[in-house]
Order: structure tokens, then C-alpha cells, then sequence
């Protein structure tokens, strides 16, 4: 069963920043569940920053009983925000789990090459959530061990491939130069049209 | 010059979701232009209103964007005569 997100975490945070806070606001692209209205200096505008809840799917809990919510799902999210004026759009899913799935999807959106960089305005957020929700790239996630392994690993791989794979070029370069004469007449003669091969070799 | 990409997406019912959804398929498939099809030409203004009544401050210009038409807009105009070669018709008539 899918739980109520709670906001009030999020609520709480604004009052300790002193950001102004809009609740269940509609700029025409569809329901804002939150807008924090950060002023980051007084020369300069302010920054819209949106948290939209995913939902589960109307009729059932599909999307939230594998803790995985659909691409279109998340996009119609994302556009929501900014066709509402938003700088940046946060998706709040009910748990840690779903809030990484949909950062990853988003990250992964992203890869494919679009019009517009979503990674760089949405994210994935679970409400009570503390640690960095930007996914981290899996050079630095892997931990330095790993990264030693595979090293030598690719090393070992590399002296086989030279030790057995040898390119023809080299492998010809070190030949003696009488075998060498013998395959090339032998190629010479086994190449020519039956009449024209020399008699008696 | 790279290939120019248009996009139709077909909308049967008017709702924000479905527009923001069509928009996000569209540029995330890297689509040049997106044309939505809607049936008539009553939900043709609303789905234009709905897209130019965004915010100044949205980092997207929608309108620039995306067409609404009906599909009775897309009908062939072959055999269809416009001014021009009506006027050139006329004048060899006369000649």
C-alpha cells in the first residue's frame, strides 16, 4: 500500500532557512505541491525551487510496490515544474530507494542526449532524506581496491594479447629472410593461372 | 545541414498532464519541432492558451516550439489552385 508522502520535513527546513514557502500552487502546467522562493541576495531575483510528490498510479500501487516509478511519470513531472516557471524541480518520492531510482532515471534520460538537460533541473529527493541525492559517478562510487583489481586485471590481459595475438606485421618483420623468399615464391606460384605456372618447382 | 525532425503527437482530451507529458517525450527524443493534432478546432485554443500562458521566467519559449493543428489543417492542398497560379491561368486566358 502506497504511504502519504510527508512534507513537513521539508516545511520545517524553509522555516530554518527563512525561505518564503508556497503550498498547493497551480501557475497553469499543474498542481506544485511545495515552491520555496529562495533569496540569495537582495540585488538579485529569487530562486523557484519545486517539489512535486510522485504519486502512485491511479487505481493501484504498481509503480510503488517495486519502488520504481515509470519514465513518463517522472518526465510529465519534471515538465510541470518548468513549464511553470520553476529553476529547478525536485521529485519527491516516498523513500530513499525511489528517490535514487528517479534520480538515476533522470540521470539516465539525460545520457541519451535531448533538447534539454534534465539532470541539471530535476532530481530525486525521498522528504527526510540527508545525504546527497545527486547520483554519484560509478569512478568515484567504486571503491579503490576495486579499481586496483581491475588494473591489473586489464594489465594481465594486455601481456596475453601480446604474447599470443602478435599483429601479422610484426610477426613477419622477425621471420628469416630464406623462409621468408620460400613462402613468397610458394604465394607467387599458387597465385598464377595454371598455364603460366613455372614447370619443375 | 542536420535533418529537421518534426514530431506529431495526437491528443484526444485536453489536460496539463498530457501536454507536459507530449513536450517532455518530444524533447527528450530529440524532436525539432513537436505538432500536436487535437480533434477540434475549440481544444485547438485551448491547448495554445495553456502553452502561451507560461510564465516570463520559464526557461523554455513553448510557443516557438510547438503548432497546434487539427487534422482537417493537414488535408493535402494538392489540386487546389492558390493566388498566384490562379492570377498566370487568367492572363494566358486572355492572350
Amino acid at each position: 500500500m502506497a504511504q502519504a508522502v510527508n512534507l513537513d520535513a521539508l516545511i520545517d527546513m524553509r522555516e530554518e532557512k527563512g525561505f518564503k514557502l508556497e503550498r498547493d500552487v497551480d501557475y497553469g502546467a499543474g498542481p506544485i505541491d511545495i515552491v520555496w522562493n529562495v533569496n540569495v541576495h537582495p540585488a538579485l531575483p529569487n530562486i523557484k525551487c519545486g517539489f512535486v510528490v510522485l504519486k502512485a498510479e491511479e487505481g493501484g500501487n504498481q509503480d510503488t510496490e517495486d519502488n520504481q516509478l515509470s519514465l513518463r511519470k517522472i518526465e510529465e513531472a519534471a515538465f510541470r515544474g518548468i513549464r511553470s516557471g520553476l529553476d529547478k524541480v525536485y521529485l519527491v518520492a516516498e523513500n530513499d530507494d525511489m528517490a535514487k531510482s528517479v534520480s538515476g532515471k533522470i540521470e539516465w534520460l539525460a545520457s541519451h542526449g535531448s533538447l534539454i538537460r534534465l539532470d541539471t533541473i530535476s532530481l530525486g529527493l525521498a522528504p527526510e532524506q540527508t545525504e546527497q541525492a545527486v547520483v554519484t559517478p560509478s569512478q568515484k562510487r567504486m571503491p579503490q581496491g576495486e579499481k586496483i583489481r581491475k588494473q591489473r586485471m586489464r594489465e594481465r590481459e594486455a601481456k596475453l594479447e601480446k604474447k599470443y595475438n602478435r599483429p601479422k606485421g610484426e610477426r613477419r618483420r622477425r621471420e628469416h629472410p630464406l623462409k621468408k623468399g620460400i613462402m613468397e615464391s610458394r604465394v607467387d606460384r599458387h597465385s598464377r593461372p595454371r598455364n603460366q605456372k613455372p614447370k619443375g618447382t | 545541414m542536420p535533418d529537421m525532425r518534426l514530431g506529431f503527437i495526437c491528443l484526444t482530451e485536453f489536460s496539463n498532464s498530457s501536454i507536459n507529458e507530449g513536450i517532455a517525450r518530444a524533447m527528450l527524443n530529440l524532436i525539432d519541432k513537436l505538432v500536436f493534432v487535437v480533434p477540434s478546432e475549440a481544444m485547438t485554443g485551448k491547448v495554445k492558451d495553456a502553452i502561451e500562458s507560461m510564465p516570463d521566467k520559464s526557461i523554455l519559449q513553448l510557443r516557438k516550439y510547438v503548432t497546434v493543428v487539427t487534422p482537417s489543417t493537414l488535408v493535402s492542398k494538392s489540386g487546389i489552385k492558390g493566388v498566384h497560379d490562379r492570377k498566370s491561368t487568367q492572363t494566358e486566358e486572355v492572350v
